[in-house]
């Protein structure tokens, strides 16, 4: 599904600095926070991490594997006016921590060039000490089973869609 | 509590409503919020073609720079409901914020219950590999 979507789609996904990725609480409350995923089109999968430190929405995917990413704010994406893409999906997270893997080495490379600053958690033996958590993570793993997309960022349009039989809906 | 949310809500342009779709799916939209200071609500737009429906849901307030740093995030836990014309999303009291450092501390502490509570020792981090990538 990932890709088969349009390339003005694509580069927005992998563009975006953040997404808002919604799981279901414990109350059954859909709650979004923002992530860094990593997108993985030849898997047609996404990769959102967790640390140890933060597993709550690691908890809600394990209790319910529904799950949503909306692509809605372009800051510093360097695109002008890119569509905002919705992601519904299935996600899985076994309960195993990880320190590295292909996925992570990927996310912790996007992240030493999007956000600079995360530099200073390996900077000296105190960092580290405070932030050695950070680099304790659970890895999720999102199937994505529909896709829409509004041009622009505009939700007042009709959104264009793609579901997991790949028909797309202009 | 609303003064805080009131404050908080002004401070950015939009947010995002996460709510369920027709098959229980979690499903966002982004959205301006307009305050309603008299009955302590907040009204969301929601597109016709967004299939949310009423229930539990949330507001996600969040902005970066740049360089994706000066993170500033904020969640609203709530009620949203349609009242034919317009979509009311009741609030909860916010959670407290916290200090930047005591809330490192908190996510060590919670690690660390969390490796305790299956009887796993710390795991070493690839620190060299890590500086290796950040070096560059």
């Amino acid at each position: 599904m990932l890709e088969h979507l349009p390339t003005h789609v694509r580069d927005a996904l992998f563009a975006y600095r953040t997404c808002e990725f919604a799981t279901l609480a414990k109350d059954g409350t859909p709650i979004a926070v923002p992530v860094s995923p990593v997108i993985l089109p030849e898997q047609e999968r996404i990769v959102i991490t967790t640390s140890i430190g933060l597993p709550n929405k690691a908890f809600n995917v394990r209790r319910d594997g529904r799950v949503s990413l909306l692509f809605s704010d372009p800051t510093a994406s360097g695109l002008d006016h890119p569509p905002a893409v919705l992601i519904q999906g299935d996600a899985v997270c076994p309960d195993r921590i990880e320190t590295w893997t292909p996925e992570l080495e990927q996310l912790w490379r996007m992240l030493d060039e999007r956000q600079p600053v995360s530099k200073m958690y390996v900077r000296n033996a105190l960092t580290r000490y405070l932030m050695d958590w950070y680099y304790m993570r659970l890895v999720i793993w999102v199937t994505p089973r529909r896709v829409r997309w509004w041009e622009h960022g505009d939700f007042a349009a009709l959104p264009h869609e793609f579901e997991k039989e790949m028909n797309y809906v202009g | 509590m609303w003064d805080k949310l009131k404050h908080q809500v002004s401070t950015f342009g939009s947010a995002v409503l996460t709510a369920h779709d027709a098959n229980g799916y979690p499903m966002s939209v982004r959205t301006a919020v307009h305050i309603n200071d008299d009955r302590h609500e907040l009204r969301v737009e929601v597109p016709a073609t967004a299939e949310v429906q009423s229930g539990s849901a949330s507001l996600l307030f969040h902005q970066h720079n740049a360089q994706l740093w000066n993170l500033r995030i904020v969640l609203v836990r709530g009620e949203l409901t349609s009242t034919g014309n317009a979509w009311v999303f009741r609030p909860q009291p916010l959670a407290p914020s916290l200090h930047a450092l005591r809330a490192i501390l908190n996510c060590r502490k919670t690690a660390t219950a969390y490796l305790r509570k299956r009887g796993l020792a710390r795991p070493p981090i690839p620190w060299d590999r890590l500086k290796a990538i950040k070096q560059h």
